[in-house]
């Protein structure tokens, strides 16, 4: 992983960007912040550019057009210790395996029970928050309750829903969404040095998520896409053997059922765009358009609106004891429903 | 980096910082030393990011520099070695060499770059206090603080500097909720610059007992101070920087009873032994032993169902109608450990109120224990 980060290497994220920098300029920065939105978009590295500018030594305020702006000076100690990921008053909580445990949870109450060692004030940093089990997540609730001054805890999570409302209620909520594509495709041509096409397919591909995007094979991506699409097609829709052995492969474990998802989800939404819009800019596969439009022709919006309803449901449900493939069963089925129903008669009837 | 050192004076350097090197590996690079060449000396420095410790020795040095190595390791290969010279040498990949007679290690270690830095002292006020004034606060209220206590803010001492009768006075205090050790005493003979107001800190027990340990190595006078973040203790060359704890510490005011009228002396050792004795049959969670309090005596007893009972009893003039009440009595042994005196008093309310613990004609060291329901 690359080390420096900053505000302003930092793609997208305006918003966050400006409720941050205010609160660092201020010198009002709330003891707890919820930093919630798509997975792989940049909150953890939003969240470790704050820490390090409210920390940095020699931090440089200036004005873009009236708003105030902040640039860490990455020479200072401070900043130094940030980068090579070793400054005592920043501390990263990540899960152990699956879950962040009670002993995480201890040891950051033991670490935050005593004063800043060279900063002003302690940074707690807790990457995908709703992975802490219930254990953990009540003895937390005591430290959100009652956090010692000068700390800050960041909690960071793309499932926000998973979190207690107890702990959601007492965080500052600040939300993240994709960078917008030109900017993303800009800074993927630059970073890794391709031709501008094939970065705004890149950043298509990977659907806004600029840590994959920085990180993937396009071609592994687009294959990784058609498999699932293809799992939406009719032939595949139709026939009860293709229709129960797909979710055995595309929900072999959660993530995968989660990626699994969010590409249907991406890909009912430009049917729907597709369909009452005819706004082509607007899509997200905007390679595959006449794809789009065709599987739209033969399903009703109806069924699309549903299918959507339900993905949210499942996404929602606690991930704990989930049968993956099921689950994606239950949504092949649904759209096996929309599309099936509307085609021409059924064998039977033949 | 190139240096010849005593293997007596290495060892001792080892030594000091084996407490604080880290165990759990959150930060893989602490449990390593960190050593600076330069001048005649090179500088031992050794952290867990809550306390660090920097000790200067005397070396021959060749060539300056620096390196971080594996402490443990380090101080195993030199507890093993022979007396006499001790060359130490890092490569540019950071392998550090170590020789010694007729052997010859080479140890994987890391650029000192990457070591935790610990912030620089210079400028905080230190002031000298009595080695073993320090060491008898230390002693007399660590054993009441946590240890793994829930309440973080009950693993500290709280520490505060004030004026008492226009002199400087120093207080300690130490609790984990069942038992609290308070202990004053005045600063040196009172000259030097008062402190403006009063000054208070949380010391962490870890650190705390660092320092006890470096006050009984020898007889040279320590300086301690407070600064924003931390407390600095330096003796000659050796510093340590102890991280304070943040947040309230418990209004312990409030548990010292103020109506103890029961009053008992007794013999410390007898005590001592008796508790010891009656609580080998006490259930071992709580270790709790009842005290009947009798015009003329004190009997103990202990009794678990499952194994057996205990029971002895002491002579001491109480004077007063009976009264029975319950103790853990570790927590009560930790307190007869940590006093000196020859006799204690104990000072009793009711059944169910605690006990007070005292040193005859030392009113400014009390403990507190609350009780058990036996």
């Amino acid at each position: 992983m690359s080390s420096e980060v900053s505000f302003d290497t930092i793609v997208g994220h305006t918003h966050p960007k400006a409720v941050l920098t205010a609160a660092i300029v201020s010198g009002r920065i709330a003891h707890a912040y919820l930093f919630h939105g798509e997975s792989h978009i940049g909150k953890s590295m939003t969240a470790t550019a704050f820490a390090k500018a409210a920390l940095c030594a020699h931090l440089q305020t200036g004005q873009v057009s009236g708003r105030p702006t902040l640039a860490s000076c990455d020479q200072c100690s401070s900043c130094h210790a940030v980068d090579s990921r070793s400054h005592p008053d920043l501390h990263l909580i990540q899960p152990d395996g699956a879950q962040i445990k009670i002993g995480q949870i201890r040891e950051l109450q033991n670490a935050i029970a005593f004063k800043p060692m060279i900063g002003s004030r302690k940074w707690f940093l807790i990457d995908e928050a709703d992975a802490m089990n219930p254990e953990a997540a009540n003895s937390f609730l005591k430290t959100l309750e009652e956090p010692p001054d000068h700390s800050t805890l960041i909690l960071i999570t793309a499932r926000p829903q998973a979190l207690l409302p107890t702990v959601l209620s007492r965080c500052q909520s600040v939300r993240f969404s994709p960078p917008p594509p030109n900017e993303l495709s800009q800074w993927l041509q630059k970073r890794r040095g391709i031709a501008i096409h094939e970065a705004q397919d890149l950043a298509t591909l990977a659907m806004g998520k600029i840590g994959i995007a920085a990180e993937a094979d396009p071609a592994a991506l687009k294959n990784e896409r058609d498999r699932i699409l293809d799992a939406l097609s009719r032939e595949h829709l139709e026939d009860p053997s293709e229709l129960f052995n797909e979710p055995e492969e595309l929900a072999s474990s959660q993530g995968q059922l989660y990626k699994t998802l969010d590409t249907i989800e991406i890909w009912l939404r430009d049917v729907l765009i597709s369909r009452h819009v005819s706004e082509p800019s607007l899509l997200i596969n905007q390679d595959i358009p006449d794809r789009i439009s065709a599987w739209g022709r033969a399903v009703p919006t109806d069924h699309v609106l549903e299918t959507l309803t339900l993905i949210h449901l499942l996404k929602r449900a606690s991930p704990r004891n989930l049968n993956h493939a099921l689950v994606l069963e239950t949504v092949l089925l649904k759209l096996r429903d929309a599309v099936v129903r509307e085609s021409a008669p059924g064998p039977k009837q033949n | 980096m190139k240096l010849k050192i005593s293997r007596g004076e290495l060892l001792t350097g080892f030594q000091r910082v084996q407490g604080v090197v880290e165990k759990r590996n959150t930060m893989p690079i602490l449990s390593n030393i960190l050593l600076e060449a330069k001048g005649d000396q090179v500088v031992l420095f050794a952290t867990d990011l809550e306390i660090g410790i920097r000790g200067t020795y005397k070396a021959e040095v060749s060539q300056p520099g620096g390196v971080t190595v594996s402490a443990r390791k380090l101080y195993e290969i030199v507890r093993e070695l022979p007396e006499g010279t001790v060359t130490i040498t890092s490569a540019d990949n950071h392998a550090v060499g170590i020789e010694a007679g007729k052997s010859e290690f080479r140890v994987m270690g890391l650029p000192p770059q990457e070591f935790p830095t610990m912030p620089t002292v210079e400028s905080e006020p230190l002031m000298s206090v009595d080695r073993k004034i320090l060491s008898e606060l230390i002693r007399k209220t660590v054993f009441a603080a946590g240890d793994n206590n829930a309440r973080y803010i009950l693993n500290g001492l709280l520490v505060t500097l004030f004026m008492k009768e226009k002199k400087q006075a120093i207080r300690f205090v130490g609790t984990d909720g069942h038992r609290l050790a308070v202990i004053e005493r005045l600063l040196g003979d009172g000259k030097g610059k008062g402190f403006s107001a009063e000054q208070t800190a949380i010391v962490p027990k870890k650190a705390a007992m660092e320092i006890k340990k470096f006050l009984d190595e020898n007889e040279e006078t320590p300086e301690i101070g407070v600064s924003k973040n931390q407390m600095i203790f330096r003796r000659g060359s050796l510093l340590l920087l102890a991280r304070l704890m943040e947040g309230s510490y418990p209004n312990y005011q409030q548990v010292i009873p103020k109506e103890n009228d029961k009053r008992v002396v007794v013999k410390r050792a007898e005590l001592e032994g008796a508790l010891r004795r009656v609580s080998i049959l006490s259930r071992e969670k709580t270790s709790a032993v009842k005290l009947a309090l009798e015009p003329d005596s004190i009997t103990l007893s202990s009794s678990n169902p499952e194994v057996g009972e205990a029971k002895e009893t002491l002579e001491a003039k109480f004077g007063q109608e009976g009264l029975t009440t319950g103790f853990n009595a570790r927590y009560f042994l930790d307190i007869l450990a940590a006093m000196d005196s020859e006799e204690v008093v104990l000072e009793f309310k009711d059944a169910l109120s605690p006990c007070l613990v005292r040193q005859p004609g030392d009113p400014d060291y009390l403990c507190v224990i609350m009780p058990m329901r036996v």
